[in-house]
């Protein structure tokens, strides 16, 4: 192992020190309990937050599309900066109030009460979870390289040993463990990457040193269609490109835990705010990186790695295998969390709902453990034995997931007639499309991207089927007029209503009116 | 006489008019009343194998009318008041199928949030319905008339209704 191997290992054990540090605090504390959240600040909320997001493919999907394509790639990060705020501004505002009416607390719940079926919420968590494990793979690839890279050994034993090595770190964790490693690795992380952008920058000249550079290199770099014109008067795929990122938050399988406060507090507010700061910040440096690996590293092997190589280019050994390292570990850390999500929504909405209703616990937490085992196994077999490119893989994993989702949130509050047949046959039929388009390269007969072709599909699904089965209730057609009507409230008082008082409010109307209905019949 | 257990309100009645009033100087807020939202709460002590030993207390709350679950952070202070108010709902879970949802929510938010070798044991420690205190407003505004809200006595969050 040559010394970078060694850093790593020192790193990974300072973590496990923080981790039982940590630990030990945490089970002294009588009044604050576990999982709560008000032992960790704002700030080593939004770290950890952070740390989540920043996954294999902001370290080497993103700057390997800006290596290969130029400033092309850029459409992607606009989509996924405005991503946000479509959804806030346009969608948002109605689906929202719906949700409220509704009482539901996550978007999946939300199709099951809009479109009254409980298919709607299998077939969803199905599809979620292929795109969890899609974007895990995504992942093993990443850290595989990272690890290679730090140990000096074959991508293959690389792939083996990182995985093991995170898996052992973050079963060892606890909870409080690991938001604290998350904190320290998460501002290595931020500083490393604003370390290496800010040199970089400099180092070209700035964005017009960057540019010049580009055109003298190959002028078709600085084009929007793409390198050589790749994509040229393509806005099938120019349009696939910024859509596919910016719709991504509203399918994306949340596992809502609710929490309640039994104080004032407002820690996680504030750790959203500061997190979606500095979302929008990344969002972009990892493209830019890209380029200037373009003028900067011009003979790279593999473009995945311009970051890492970038590191080592402007940083003493030392400080590049650190920032590796806590790449390294973030990367799994992301996949880890992703397979425990994957894993609770099979063994809780599929196994336990649909399957076998009274499972045990253990039963269920079996089931779990079981999809993230076998997802692990078959993430190490797909990265060694096909090896795939993880933008490519990430591609695919948003692009199946917003062709399952899109067109049935659109659906839910713009169509009345919309019904869980045409909310099957849009989800299933999205998913499917983009999936045969991805895998018989459909795109390069036909010009058409694949998620614009799983969007046009699902829109006919939704479409069609909602003309068969029986037509949405009276109670949701009510509800569809009441989110229709325009909103009460002013733009701040709206982002500051708490959603999961959503249950509360459902019933406290009811009481009122109950209680109103009573007093009416008494006179 | 029967009590009750409630929680003490944390914002006042005057603090529910200045927290909503903030928004927009030109509505008008009156706070009508506050009404009682049952829970049930549910503590227990954790204990999991891994290779750092995770152990302590989690607790959460039950909904006492649509069974939501939902974690929570510290040891709440309850305090006793008459059985009396007409300003209280209902409770509409059983107990028995309330602790069940608890044990289960509890279970999964572990399995899913911490990282554990063993399946972990859970043991109820404590356990008892309370009443969470919630204010009742209404927001009103001439151009649009009126809308009403229920603000957490205890957080101070608002949703409307």
């Amino acid at each position: 192992m040559n010394l970078d191997g060694i850093i790593f290992v020192i790193y990974l054990a300072t973590l496990l020190g923080i981790g039982l540090w940590f630990s030990r605090k945490s089970s002294q504390s009588t009044e604050l309990y576990l999982l709560g959240g008000r032992s960790l600040g704002p700030a080593v909320t939004a770290m950890t937050m952070q740390t989540t997001s920043m996954s294999g493919y902001m370290f080497m999907g993103a700057p390997a599309l800006a290596f290969q394509y130029g400033w092309y790639a850029l459409w992607y990060a606009i989509g996924d900066a405005g991503g946000s705020i479509i959804n806030l501004s346009v969608l948002g505002k109605r689906m929202r109030r719906m949700s409220e009416l509704l009482g539901a607390l996550s978007p999946i719940e939300y199709l099951e009460k809009r479109f009254e079926s409980s298919a709607v919420r299998i077939v969803g968590s199905i599809i979620a979870i292929v795109f969890l494990f899609a974007y895990v793979f995504a992942q093993f690839i990443a850290a595989g390289k990272a690890m290679s890279t730090l140990t000096g050994f074959s991508y293959e034993a690389s792939l083996i040993i990182g995985v093991s090595v995170i898996i052992i770190y973050t079963v060892a964790g606890g909870y409080l463990a690991v938001a604290y490693t998350s904190f320290v690795q998460g501002i290595i992380m931020v500083a490393g990457v604003v370390g290496i952008g800010a040199l970089a920058y400099f180092h070209v000249g700035g964005l017009t040193g960057l540019n010049t550079a580009l055109e003298q290199t190959d002028p078709t770099y600085l084009s929007i269609w793409g390198k050589d014109l790749a994509f040229y008067g393509q806005w099938g795929v120019v349009l696939g490109a910024i859509l596919i990122f910016s719709i991504v938050y509203m399918g994306l399988p949340h596992v809502v835990v609710r929490h309640m406060s039994m104080q004032s507090t407002k820690t996680v507010k504030g750790a959203i705010l500061i997190s979606a700061l500095w979302n929008q910040f990344f969002i972009f440096v990892p493209y830019i990186l890209g380029l200037i690996g373009i003028i900067v590293l011009p003979n790279i092997g593999d473009p995945e790695m311009v970051i890492t190589e970038l590191a080592y280019t402007l940083f003493p050994g030392f400080f590049a295998a650190i920032l590796l390292s806590a790449i390294m570990s973030a990367v799994m850390s992301t996949a880890d969390s992703i397979l425990m999500q994957a894993g609770t929504i099979l063994s809780r909405d599929v196994y336990q709902r649909f399957i076998n209703k009274k499972a045990s616990m253990k039963n269920t937490v079996l089931v779990s453990r079981l999809c993230i085992l076998s997802g692990g196994i078959a993430g190490i077999i797909v990265a060694i034995y096909q090896p795939p490119s993880i933008f490519g893989l990430v591609i695919f994993a948003v692009g199946t997931l917003g062709n399952c989702f899109l067109v049935p949130y659109l659906a839910s509050v713009y169509s009345k007639k919309a019904n869980h047949i045409g909310c099957l046959c849009a989800m299933i039929g999205g998913a499917a499309t983009n999936i045969l388009w991805t895998s018989m390269n459909f795109e390069a007969v036909t010009g058409l991207d694949a998620f614009l072709a799983g969007l046009l599909v699902s829109v006919l699904g939704m479409a069609v089927g909602s003309r068969f089965g029986r037509k949405p209730s009276q109670p949701i057609i009510d509800i569809f007029e009441q989110a229709k009507s325009n909103r009460y409230f002013s733009k701040k008082f709206e982002q500051n209503i708490a959603r999961n008082l959503a249950p509360e409010a459902k019933n406290i109307a009811q009481f009122l009116g109950d209680e109103k209905e009573s007093l009416r019949n008494s006179h | 006489m029967n009590t009750i257990l409630t929680q003490e309100p944390e914002f006042a009645e005057s603090d529910v008019f200045r927290g909503l009033k903030q928004y927009d100087r030109k509505a008008n807020v009156y706070v009508r009343q506050l009404l009682f939202y049952p829970y049930y709460f549910f503590e227990f002590e954790l204990s999991a194998k891994s290779l750092l030993k995770l152990s302590g207390k989690i607790a959460c709350t039950i909904d006492g009318i649509s069974g939501k679950e939902a974690i929570i952070d510290m040891k709440p202070a309850f305090s006793t008041c008459f059985n009396e108010t007409a300003d209280k709902l209902s409770v509409q879970v059983e107990e028995m199928e309330a602790r069940k949802i608890a044990e289960r929510f509890v279970f999964q938010t572990i399995s899913q949030k911490t990282k554990f070798i063993s399946i972990p044991s859970l043991k109820i420690s404590d356990c008892s319905l309370f009443y969470r205190p919630f204010w009742l407003a209404e927001y009103i505004l001439k151009e649009k008339g009126k809308q009403q809200l229920i603000v957490d006595a205890i957080s101070g969050s608002y949703h409307p209704l």
